[in-house]
């Protein structure tokens, strides 16, 4: 059974070897499969500026095997659309931010689970974490391949400008309102049921 | 024009933006008609991808294509011929349709298909594969006769499709596509004749019309069928089935 755990600088070191086997996922699949280069670390760990006590987790972790993962990170601060990425971002839309503005990045299914539920949890998990919070929208920068498997099981996205190359791979800017329906349509698609998070008093006696 | 091109960008967004105002087939279609357009595409289709025993026409989502080229398409089945829908399955990224890779020497339907296009007039294009959980799941195809295909166009174009494909997709499905005769029954009447060789003097006579009448029925039908002149005006409608001789 896969859980999601939401980890935030409130219950972070009780997180702590979790929270280490996570950067190190990040690295094998961002840097070790998808190339990125400029992530890569001599450690093995991929940590970037944005991997601060800000940053919240929401990992999908089966038994004791960390499945999946994202961060979302507060567009109050210089965040990664905001510093890296501005050139994304169309002028005549501006960069999203504000205290209901979270930026999603880093999101990630390891090899053995992406033809399986574990992309809809973790979607499902985003968007009712995000409800939980008083989060109106995230933003992020995605491959233009994924955003048709995120419409697909019920995410509305705008963009927020033309996509343009990156590494290789057309990748556009864009701004996902968060809602119930996307909520209840994402749960629908993938069966889930309950809540889409483990309770964090439940998670911080884990 | 030259406001288009200045920023195609803001354009494109204001697109997206306009889709949400869509609420039937119809409006999409006519919508990302007006925006193609602008850049220089007169015909586009959104189709999802075929099984092997589907019908094209089960599977297709909107279309602005040359009159009779579907009929013909499905009719010849090229879709198994076709290197455009082919390499829409192999890759995610879009590509123009000259990038589609095939072997004129092994695949001579492939020749076939692509010849035959630009017969109709779809002698450039533009296609932007949809894949989804299950891999490609649709394929967005833009076309014309000289369209723009930019450096600064194609990424527009590109989140053109994406988005109006999604759409498309929420509002769901025509039922059923009207394989409809574009031709009125004089039209049809004109053609029939023309493919049994007579005049249009012949024709007016056989017709109890004038031959000014008859020219201008023969006009319309060509100009409705896409095609350059009366006599492939009458191979399309034949080969569609709009006439039978």
């Amino acid at each position: 059974m896969t859980d999601i755990h939401v980890i935030t600088n409130a219950n972070r070191t009780r997180y702590a070897d979790l929270i280490e086997l996570h950067h190190r996922v990040r690295h094998d699949i961002f840097v070790g499969e998808k190339g990125w280069e400029a992530l890569r670390k001599p450690d093995g760990r991929d940590v970037d500026a944005y991997d601060d006590e800000h940053a919240v987790y929401l990992l999908a972790v089966d038994g004791s095997k960390l499945v999946g993962g994202q961060r979302l990170y507060p567009t109050t601060r210089p965040h990664m659309i905001s510093e890296v990425f501005p050139h994304l971002v169309h002028v005549s839309r501006g960069i999203p931010s504000g205290p209901d503005v979270r930026e999603w990045t880093r999101y990630f299914v390891v090899k053995e689970r992406r033809y399986g539920r574990t992309d809809c949890r973790l979607l499902a998990a985003m968007q009712q974490y995000c409800l939980d919070e008083g989060i109106e929208t995230v933003t992020a920068v995605a491959e233009t391949w994924w955003l048709p498997r995120v419409h697909s099981v019920g995410f509305t996205t705008k963009p927020l400008g033309l996509p343009q190359m990156i590494e290789g791979q057309p990748t556009i800017a864009v701004k996902v309102p968060i809602s119930e329906d996307s909520l209840a349509s994402v749960r629908r698609h993938a069966g889930l049921r309950g809540h889409a998070i483990l309770p964090r008093h439940f998670a911080r006696a884990a | 024009m030259s406001g288009v091109y200045d920023d195609c960008a803001a354009r494109a967004l204001d697109f997206v933006e306009g889709l949400d105002d869509c609420h039937d087939q119809d409006q999409v279609s006519a919508s990302v008609a007006r925006i193609l357009a602008e850049f220089g595409f007169e015909h586009f289709v959104i189709t999802g991808i075929p099984n092997p025993n589907d019908l094209l026409e089960q599977v297709l989502l909107i279309e602005r294509l040359p009159a009779g080229w579907f009929e013909h398409y499905a009719g010849h089945n090229y879709m198994y011929a076709d290197p455009v829908f082919r390499n829409c399955r192999a890759t995610t990224s879009p590509f123009q349709w000259e990038e589609a890779p095939f072997d004129a020497e092994i695949e001579p339907g492939a020749v076939e298909v692509m010849q035959r296009a630009n017969d109709f007039g779809m002698v450039q294009g533009f296609s932007v594969p949809i894949h989804g959980p299950e891999g490609c799941e649709a394929c967005f195809s833009m076309s014309g006769r000289s369209p723009d295909l930019s450096g600064r166009t194609k990424p527009a174009v590109h989140m053109i499709a994406m988005y109006a494909f999604e759409r498309a997709r929420r509002i769901g499905r025509r039922p059923g596509r009207p394989s409809s005769n574009p031709l009125t029954q004089r039209e049809q009447e004109v053609l029939t004749w023309a493919a049994l060789g007579k005049s249009s003097r012949d024709t007016a006579e056989l017709m109890h019309i004038t031959e000014r009448t008859a020219l201008a029925h023969a006009v319309n039908a060509t100009h409705k069928l896409g095609a350059a002149n009366r006599t492939q005006a009458v191979v399309r409608a034949m080969q569609s089935k709009f006439i039978r001789v």
